[in-house]
């Protein structure tokens, strides 16, 4: 083991050690150390991290290939072996870097957002966890154990989602996000096993290598469901709503996870398969179609929010749509360019985020604040042009220089990438300078500040000094010539192109496919303009002309984000919950029904009752801690008793014991009383055994009522009674009568539930939505879209020119 | 099939004396004047019977499919019957499992028990000494045996500890339902044995030794009805859709420390392992597409119901259905991995249900009830149950790193492998589950608290500490390195599903 293992499994291992330590102490409610160390073993954790990756950054640099680190087997079946192994590649270390250097810094920056919040030791351990999985997710050597990591940070990012828990939407902000995210999962593992049968390994290095032979079905099918993976990770459309509710967690945290690193696993993921992708041009234009569309929607909504976060939010979705959209075109490194800078710049923007808050009484929504003039700090002029800068070159570059190597129609797409791109950025910050600095030249108040103790200047400073850091770190990157990176030539490009290289010439791909791509990145040019002229909130009203309805019906959709989540609920979650109660019932009805009915909820009920009657008060009252018997009795203990419950118990049938309430007391609306004569088969049964052993409980254990006669004679005699009891009192008549009633019954449940729940509300259904979907089509036609699809033909008439 | 005798092994008869050990702690309580001294005399015994356990495991000689700390002793010698203890690489890992599920209950019981303590104790003892026996046992009346005596602690435990209104309805219907199942299950065994003396020609003698029995030919018809009569045995008791009728009434009703064993012993599942799969594999594989067909089916039919479950205890209920229905999609892959992961999901079902149950147990204790109406808040009253509940639950949901993950891989990966499209509707599992658990955790645990209840909460004690932070260690520990026991089923595992080899064009149609 030399040292850039070592510096690997510590980069890994440091953050999980800190994660340890914090969770051992918060679950002893902070018996072993205070808050003030809590905070410091995290950043020592994740500094420590940072550090390693340095380091194994440095060694990599004396590394001939990528490395591998075996840990240990992780699991073995059959002919499938999976490690928990690393990988170190460049990609690898250029995520690492990225990852542990923001996460140190948000670390760092917690501290002192958090300081005396409840969640405190809590919010320290996830953190720490959350950087642990997020480098397991990077550093991994195969599929399965990136499985591990991408399950990892979904949790995290769903504990921080849901970190203030006396909010109810916080709580189920975090659970959407997860199963959003579990429905890429599921399609990710439906990969992983695809992988797994056609080349017998998860493995990167054998997987890819095993690729040429895949059948090119399985192949593009592979790179489909990973794609799918990626979009639920990568708030992509359409699983891409849960990112917005995820801004319930607390800032720091939505500037690691929901901003700068997890967010990007999705890209990460399509690069790192690039080997795959670069054999499935269907799945890779795909994969640019749909980062079109999310960064168009991410785009629109983006326009409209009114809450800062919310800006944020949106403007992170179009960013990560644009990422994808790079992927698409095979064009990895400036994906991944474009990653590492939207890391630094959306979390320096999440960052300042809180302190304009702090500064503004947590008055969130700019419309209330007064519209800024002029007079922007130059830091936000700084950071809008780098911004820029940062973003809109390499594409442009990339799009001018290389036109004659490139197939035209990437030109098409890369340039209007480009503008659109330029939009975007230029507008969202604008947005950001004109809520934030700005306003917070025009509020100087103090009392939102955190520590009202000091000044909120200072407080301001103490913010601002970790976030000029990262500008530093930015500038930095441009003086030593690494930015703007991404374009052949550069450093960045040199550095990545050997894992994730641009193919030798994009494959064209499927048509259909490659027409709907360019139409997409139409609509998302046309929205940009047509967005920044018409959709701003803080736009004078303009005067009555045509593109008025237009507008504000845009506004209004992009206000409700599309009606994604209602349609969600309407189509997906609605019905699903509406089949599981159906079942339940049908389980209750007709399944309990037919093989005996279950315990009904409330009073007993039916075989049992007078023994449970009985027995019910005494041993409550024991529960209670009342009755101390004062000797244990002769027999079996756990005999229903035959004295009458103590004076003092039946006095206090809960008595101070209120807490250990039995649910027998409960007594349910919904109780059913039946009689015997409806009951089911297995049920007659059950009444039948009960009374036979209930007789023979009486007989063999309580013994004799009369004391003194033998316990034989009294045995004997009560069997005999027992079976009289049972042999004659059960008449035949009443067997059969019940056996019929249950199955009428029985019949009458499945009618009920297969014809009157099942057809006719089916059909009622089918009508509603039929209707529905037709009046929504019509209301749809004559709005925007109409405007983007002419665009789709003219352009697609200027490829075709073009070829 | 060979095996290896204890003496040879460890030195002592440890497979017995695991199955004795139980009944002496239980004697000793019988005795035992002092109230104060029981829990600790039957944790203690407890512990030992752990102890022995994992020095089986350690002692178990993993790279071959051989049973082993085999003793044998005659018992009934005119009808073949005898004595045999031994575990292989499918059975072994149960006994930890079982003693490890005491200990939990013993923990637990400071708090949750205060009706008639000693009796309680001694009950759960028994029940110990008895599935001890069923996973030990390889002669097929002695496992009967043991099998029914499995129903009288159980019927005991729900019907005098049971929590709910129903208990005595649901330790009856409890009990009726294995009876169901019972006379088939007697019945093919019996058959299997008089197979063996007729197939030996006429001085054949009847054998009910697995390790006989296995290496006979069993005629095709035989085997169906066999087949037939022990699937619906173990099927009641897995319990498999649309047998699980009983499940949900008796873990409502019952006691935790019942439930826990109810839930956590896939017995029914090991029952196809052990004896289905081995004795009748043709049937098994001609069958198995009914097998996955209703497997898939559970899945789905228990995870939607508990979507709509109120109740965490009756959610885990119909949760076990789906796991269940996954362990048998598993069992039906006729694959290695998908009959590996089988046995290990229903290994780890044992300490997650486990966990949720006893999470569950916390919860009833404090708050009087497990309906979600009653609760809402708690996290925020008593933080260690939130986490201990939420490690529970994210390895219900087979999150990577939890003991819950390997299992359900493997089995829909082995699925996947024998039939795309059921593994693919089995894959729902991976959305509606974390739907439901997580679902239930935001419900309970997250919000505002409401109820004065749920406000005067307080959190775990330290004997019930112990034993959250002995199963959320154990679900942590094998989500990391579940190597270590998937090796132990290695062998036992690749030498069953060969013998699963069906002839080829069955195979095409078979799930």
């Amino acid at each position: 083991m030399n040292g850039l293992d070592l510096a690997a499994i510590a980069a890994c291992g440091l953050p999980l050690l800190a994660a340890v330590a914090n969770g051992l102490n918060a679950l002893a409610a902070g018996r072993f150390y205070g808050p003030a160390a809590v905070s410091r073993v995290a950043v020592a954790g994740v500094f420590g991290s940072f550090a390693a990756s340095v380091w194994v950054a440095a060694a990599m640099t004396r590394q001939d290939g990528p490395h591998e680190i075996v840990v240990y087997r992780w699991i073995a079946s059959g002919d499938l072996a999976v490690d928990f192994a690393f990988l170190v590649d460049e990609l690898t270390v250029v995520m690492m870097l990225v990852v542990t250097a923001i996460s140190w810094l948000v670390t760092r920056f917690s501290v002192n957002y958090l300081h005396n919040e409840p969640g405190f030791s809590r919010y320290f351990t996830i953190v720490p966890l959350f950087v642990f999985a997020m480098l397991v997710l990077v550093m991994a050597d195969n599929y399965l154990l990136l499985f591990l990591g991408w399950e990892g940070v979904g949790v995290c990012s769903y504990l921080l989602v849901g970190f203030y828990r006396g909010r109810k939407g916080a709580a189920q902000a975090g659970t959407r996000a997860f199963i959003m995210n579990r429905i890429g999962d599921a399609e990710l593992l439906l990969a992983l096993f695809l992988l797994a049968v056609h080349t017998g390994s998860l493995q990167y290095g054998q997987v890819f290598a095993a690729a040429d032979s895949l059948p090119s079905g399985a192949l593009t099918a592979v790179c489909f469901l990973l794609l799918l993976g990626a979009i639920g990770k990568s708030a992509q459309l359409p699983l891409g709503t849960w990112l917005a509710q995820a801004m319930e967690g607390p800032t720091p945290s939505s500037a690691l996870i929901h901003a700068a690193t997890m967010v990007t696993a999705g890209v990460y993921l399509v690069v790192r398969s690039s080997p795959l992708f670069d054999q499935a041009p269907t799945a890779l234009l795909a994969v640019g179609l749909v980062g079109a569309l999310t960064a168009l929607y991410g785009q629109l909504v983006g326009y409209v929010q009114t809450d800062i976060k919310g800006v944020l939010a949106a403007s992170t979705t179009a960013q990560l749509g644009l990422m994808f959209v790079l992927a698409g075109l095979g064009l990895y490194t400036v994906a991944i360019f474009h990653l590492v800078a939207h890391a630094f710049y959306k979390s320096y923007l999440f960052l300042t985020a809180p302190s304009i808050l702090h500064h503004l009484h947590g008055g969130a929504d700019p419309a209330v604040i007064r519209r800024p003039a002029h007079a922007a700090p130059v830091l936000s002029h700084l950071v809008l042009a780098t911004a820029v800068a940062l973003l809109a070159l390499p594409l442009l570059a990339r799009g001018l220089s290389d036109g004659e190597q490139v197939l035209a129609s990437n030109v098409w797409a890369v340039t209007a990438l480009g503008l659109v791109s330029v939009f975007s950025v230029v507008f969202v910050t604008a947005r950001m300078v004109a809520v934030g600095f700005a306003g917070h030249g025009a509020h100087e108040d103090d009392a939102g500040s955190h520590e009202p103790g000091r000044g909120g200047r200072a407080a301001l400073r103490r913010l601002i000094a970790p976030l000029a850091v990262i500008v530093l770190l930015v500038a930095a990157g441009r003086v030593a010539g690494i930015l703007p990176g991404g374009i052949e030539g550069t450093w960045f490009h040199g550095l990545l192109d050997e894992v994730a290289g641009v193919g030798a010439a994009l494959p064209a791909g499927n048509p259909v496919m490659a027409g709907l791509f360019i139409g997409a990145l139409a609509l998302l040019a046309v929205s940009g303009i047509y967005g920044a002229r018409f959709l701003d909130r803080f736009r004078d009203e303009l005067p009555a002309g045509a593109a008025q309805p237009m507008a504000r019906r845009l506004y209004w959709r992009a206000l409700d984000r599309g009606l994604l989540d209602e349609n969600y609920g309407r189509a997906l979650v609605g019905p699903t919950l509406a089949l599981g109660r159906t079942l339940r019932r049908f389980d209750r009805r007709v399944i309990d029904r037919a093989t005996g009915a279950s315990a009904p909820a409330g009073r007993p009920s039916g075989a049992g009752a007078d023994w449970e009657s009985r027995f019910a008060t005494v041993r409550r009252a024991h529960d209670a801690g009342f009755v101390t018997l004062a000797e244990p009795p002769a027999r079996l203990d756990w005999l229903p008793p035959v004295a009458t419950p103590t004076g003092r118990a039946a006095a206090h049938p809960h008595g101070v014991g209120e807490h250990v309430r039995d649910v027998t007391t409960a007594i349910s609306p919904r109780a059913e009383h039946r009689e015997m004569g409806d009951a089911g088969v297995v049920e007659r049964a059950e009444t039948t055994v009960a009374r036979f052993t209930e007789g023979f409980e009486r007989v063999v254990f309580q013994g004799s009522p009369e004391r003194g006669a033998g316990f034989v004679t009294n045995a004997i005699a009560r069997t005999v009674e027992a079976v009289e009891r049972v042999v004659f009192q059960a008449n035949l008549e009443r067997v059969v009568s019940g056996l019929s009633s249950g199955i009428a019954r029985f019949t009458e449940a499945v009618e009920r539930a297969v014809f009157q729940s099942g057809i006719e509300r089916g059909l009622h259904h089918a009508g509603t939505v039929t209707q529905r979907s037709l009046l929504t089509i019509e209301s749809r036609l004559g709005q925007p879209l109409v405007m983007g699809g002419l665009l789709v033909v003219v352009l697609a008439v200027l490829v075709a020119g073009t070829r | 099939m060979n095996e290896i005798a204890a003496a040879d092994q460890i030195g002592f008869p440890i497979l017995s004396t695991m199955v004795v050990l139980p009944l002496v702690v239980m004697v000793v309580l019988a005795f035992l004047r002092d109230q104060r001294a029981l829990r600790p005399v039957a944790l203690a015994g407890a512990l030992v019977e752990l102890a022995l356990s994992l020095a089986l495991v350690a002692r178990f000689r993993t790279g071959g499919a051989d049973f082993q700390f085999a003793e044998q002793l005659p018992w009934i010698d005119v009808i073949g019957l005898s004595y045999h203890l031994a575990v292989d690489g499918v059975s072994v890992l149960f006994l930890p499992l079982t003693a490890l599920l005491v200990v939990l209950v013993m923990l637990t019981s400071w708090s949750s028990v205060r009706y008639q303590p000693k009796a309680y104790l001694m009950t759960i003892l028994g029940f110990e000494t008895v599935a001890i026996g069923v996973f030990a046992a390889v002669d097929l009346i002695l496992f009967f045996v043991f099998w029914e005596l499995l129903l009288i602690p159980t019927y005991i435990l729900i019907k005098v500890w049971g929590t709910g209104a129903g208990r005595s309805r649901a330790a009856l219907k409890y009990v009726l339902y294995m009876l169901m199942g019972s006379a088939g299950l007697l019945l093919g065994f019996i058959l299997l044995g008089v197979n063996h003396r007729d197939a030996a020609g006429s001085g054949g003698e009847l054998s009910f030794d697995l390790l006989v029995l296995m290496d006979d030919t069993v005629p095709p018809g035989t085997q169906t009805t066999v087949f037939f009569l022990l699937a619906f045995a173990f099927a009641l008791k897995a319990p498999m859709f649309p047998f699980h009728s009983w499940m949900p009434a008796a873990l409502l009703d019952g006691p935790i420390g019942m439930a826990v064993f109810l839930a956590g012993l896939k017995m029914g599942v090991y029952g196809f392992l052990r004896f289905v799969m081995p004795l009748v594999p043709d049937a098994f594989a001609t069958w198995s597409w009914l097998i996955a067909v209703l497997g898939v089916v559970a899945i789905l039919f228990g995870a939607l119901v508990a979507l709509a479950e109120p109740d965490i205890r009756r959610l885990q209920a119909f949760a076990s259905v789906s796991h269940v229905g996954l362990a048998m999609l598993g069992l039906a892959s006729l694959d290695v991995q998908g009959v590996q992961g089988a046995l290990f999901l229903v290994v780890s079902l044992g300490v997650t249900s486990t966990g949720m149950l006893l999470a569950a147990g916390f919860i009833h204790h404090r708050v009087g009830s497990t309906d979600i109406a009653a609760l809402g808040g708690l996290a925020q009253r008593a933080p260690a149950l939130a986490t201990f509940s939420l490690v529970a639950c994210l390895s219900a949901i087979a999150l990577p790193g939890t003991i819950g993950f390997p299992g359900e891989f493997l089995v829909l990966l082995g699925a996947f492998r024998a039939d795309a499209w059921l593994a693919g509707f089995a894959l729902l599992t991976v959305i509606l589950s974390a739907s439901y658990v997580l679902v239930f955790y935001e419900r309970a645990f997250h919000g505002p608290v409401t109820s004065p209840v749920v406000d005067a909460v307080k959190d775990l004690r330290p004997p019930e500490a112990i034993a959250a932070l002995v199963t959320g260690l154990v679900i942590c520990a094998f989500g990391f390195f579940p190597g270590a026991l998937l090796e132990t089923s290695q062998e036992s595992v690749r030498v069953l599903v060969e013998r699963l080899d069906p002839p080829a064009d069955e195979r095409a149609g078979g799930g």
